[in-house]
């Protein structure tokens, strides 16, 4: 109190050049809160003859503005990236600081050969064999790629993606999926020929999808691929029978184990709806919660247990967020009126 | 702008990793109006966030990481210009990052005839001036970091700056009645 008397005796003194030079009179203008407000006006107000200066000194000082410059996200993710991939690779062969920069520096020369664009929060790059690229996501955690010929594949959590490091110009497109993955990928046909090189094949333990330029999802899990068409044309091959391939038309659900198909539709809006998770949206056709809660099993690695076998029957339509585990159940529990107890990698589920 | 640098010195890559992102811009917004080469800035952003990571179990006993590192990415960016000029010029004299005169500008869409004169008036300060106007009223650094980010004195960079800020008032010599229209407009 004494300090703030002193200092309103203090600037009874003050003329414009003093205010601006002052740094609580600087701090009010650019980081203003309840207490610098209230002591200035209190000022103000028992010295009205300052008003004048009080309010170009301010004036002022609020113009002093500079341009912002921001990165380009993809620099931004390109770097944290290779800081993580550089910490990564640290732990593996643990050599105090000194094995980190070795690392780190490695790291940077391969980021220059690297002709993928990523984004993800949380990616680990590792070059397991020579003459190819691993991209894994963690629980949680979405991770989008451009490959070499700018098609799009965005990697769902837990997944696993492999490719070439070279695309070879008279080898078809590969890669090996494990997990879930929508892909857009670019179409090279001009002629209707269809040139080698031309073709894009998704490997997955159950299928091999071969695509011409289209868009779509594929989800293996717990031993079931679903794939679903959103735009284009692909061929799904069984990959333990030597049956006649799958064609697949827009809008086309399908889903298979590795030597039958288990089943099939046709929905648009369905097929457009398997790949909300990459806006972080759960969107299922009337699910089941024991179908809610099988996907987020796959996607956070926690599982649940039902406390009653009734609730595996209730249902929940509508999107749900999943931008975090803590707010798809957040949801749920408001919706359906149910409550989770976290105990470490188990949640279990009751009603309320 | 907020940085929460809590959890990064247990080795909790989350944190690190939104650390990373607000400092990367944080430091390219900053860089990049010192050096114009975008790639050498992003370059030393790199290499300072991981030093970041290496140095993280020292986080505990710096009080102020923010001002902290940012005068390590300022130290670093110099020493790298630095060494770029001697392989450059034969004289090998010293260089320093100077800040871009382009960058400073009128914020508010006030008066005319003030923003005019303001406008003009910045053109007349130095490339340290607006600098450090940069680092006090763009960033929030008090006068004590500003001072260690210039690598300066705290006494000189009060000087510093009430020169940049008297000249501003100089250049804004408005007619008395005119101040008392604008107060009656901009202050209630």
């Amino acid at each position: 109190m004494y300090l703030r008397m002193k200092k309103a005796d203090k600037y009874r003194q003050y003329v414009l050049g003093d205010f601006l030079c002052d740094e609580y009179f600087q701090d009010w203008i650019h980081l203003p809160d309840e207490e610098k407000n209230a002591f200035w006006e209190q000022w103000l107000q028992a010295n009205p003859g300052k008003q004048q200066e009080i309010g170009l000194a301010r004036e002022i000082l609020f113009n002093i503005g500079f341009k912002t410059s921001r990165p380009d996200p993809l620099n931004v993710e390109a770097s944290l990236n290779r800081a993580l991939a550089a910490i990564e690779e640290c732990k593996q062969r643990p050599a105090g600081p000194r094995g980190f920069w070795v690392a780190a520096k490695r790291w940077k020369a391969a980021a220059v050969l690297i002709p993928l664009l990523l984004i993800s929060s949380l990616i680990f790059w590792r070059l397991k064999t020579p003459g190819q690229y691993t991209v894994n996501t963690g629980y949680g955690k979405i991770s989008r790629l451009v490959l070499p010929d700018s098609s799009v594949v965005v990697l769902n959590a837990n997944s696993t993606i492999k490719y070439g490091k070279k695309w070879d110009k008279n080898a078809p497109r590969e890669l090996w999926l494990n997990g879930e993955a929508f892909f857009d990928v670019k179409h090279l046909d001009n002629d209707h020929n269809i040139e080698n090189y031309e073709r894009f094949i998704v490997h997955t333990v159950n299928t091999t999808v071969e695509v011409l330029g289209t868009s779509f999802d594929i989800r293996e899990r717990r031993g079931r691929t679903e794939i679903s068409l959103q735009k284009g044309a692909i061929r799904v091959f069984l990959s333990k029978t030597g049956t006649q391939p799958v064609l697949m038309k827009p809008g086309d659900i399908l889903l298979v184990d590795s030597v039958s198909v288990i089943h099939r539709t046709s929905n648009i809006e369905h097929a457009l709806n398997a790949s909300s998770w990459k806006e972080k949206k759960l969107v299922l056709s009337d699910p089941t919660l024991s179908e809610i809660f099988k996907y987020l099993e796959d996607t956070y690695g926690k599982s649940f247990i039902l406390e009653d076998p009734e609730l595996a029957r209730k249902k929940l339509n509508g999107p749900i967020l999943i931008d975090s585990l803590d707010d798809a159940l957040f949801v749920m529990s408001t919706a359906l009126n149910i409550s989770f107890t976290n105990e470490g990698d188990q949640i279990r589920v009751n009603f309320k | 702008m907020e940085i929460s640098w809590t959890g990064i010195e247990v080795g909790d890559k989350d944190a690190y990793s939104h650390a990373y992102r607000k400092l990367y811009e944080r430091f390219y917004n900053y860089g990049v109006k010192l050096v114009e080469d975008s790639a050498l800035v992003e370059d030393v952003i790199q290499e300072i966030l991981m030093t970041l990571w290496v140095n993280r179990e020292g986080l505990r006993a710096i009080k102020n990481p923010d001002g902290y590192y940012y005068v390590l990415f300022r130290r670093a960016l110099s020493k790298r210009v630095a060494a770029l000029a001697k392989t450059k010029t034969i004289d090998g004299a010293e260089f320093d990052p100077e800040f871009a005169a382009d960058v400073m500008m009128i914020r508010q869409e006030t008066d005319q005839a003030l923003k005019e004169k303001l406008a003009a008036a910045i053109h007349t300060l130095s490339a340290r001036q607006q600098e450090a106007l940069f680092l006090r009223f763009y960033e929030g650094f008090s006068y004590e970091e500003t001072a260690t980010i210039l690598g300066i004195s705290v006494k000189a960079t009060y000087k510093l700056m009430a020169r940049s800020l008297l000249t501003l008032r100089d250049k804004v010599s408005v007619p008395l009645v005119y101040i008392f229209f604008l107060l009656k407009e901009n202050f209630h």
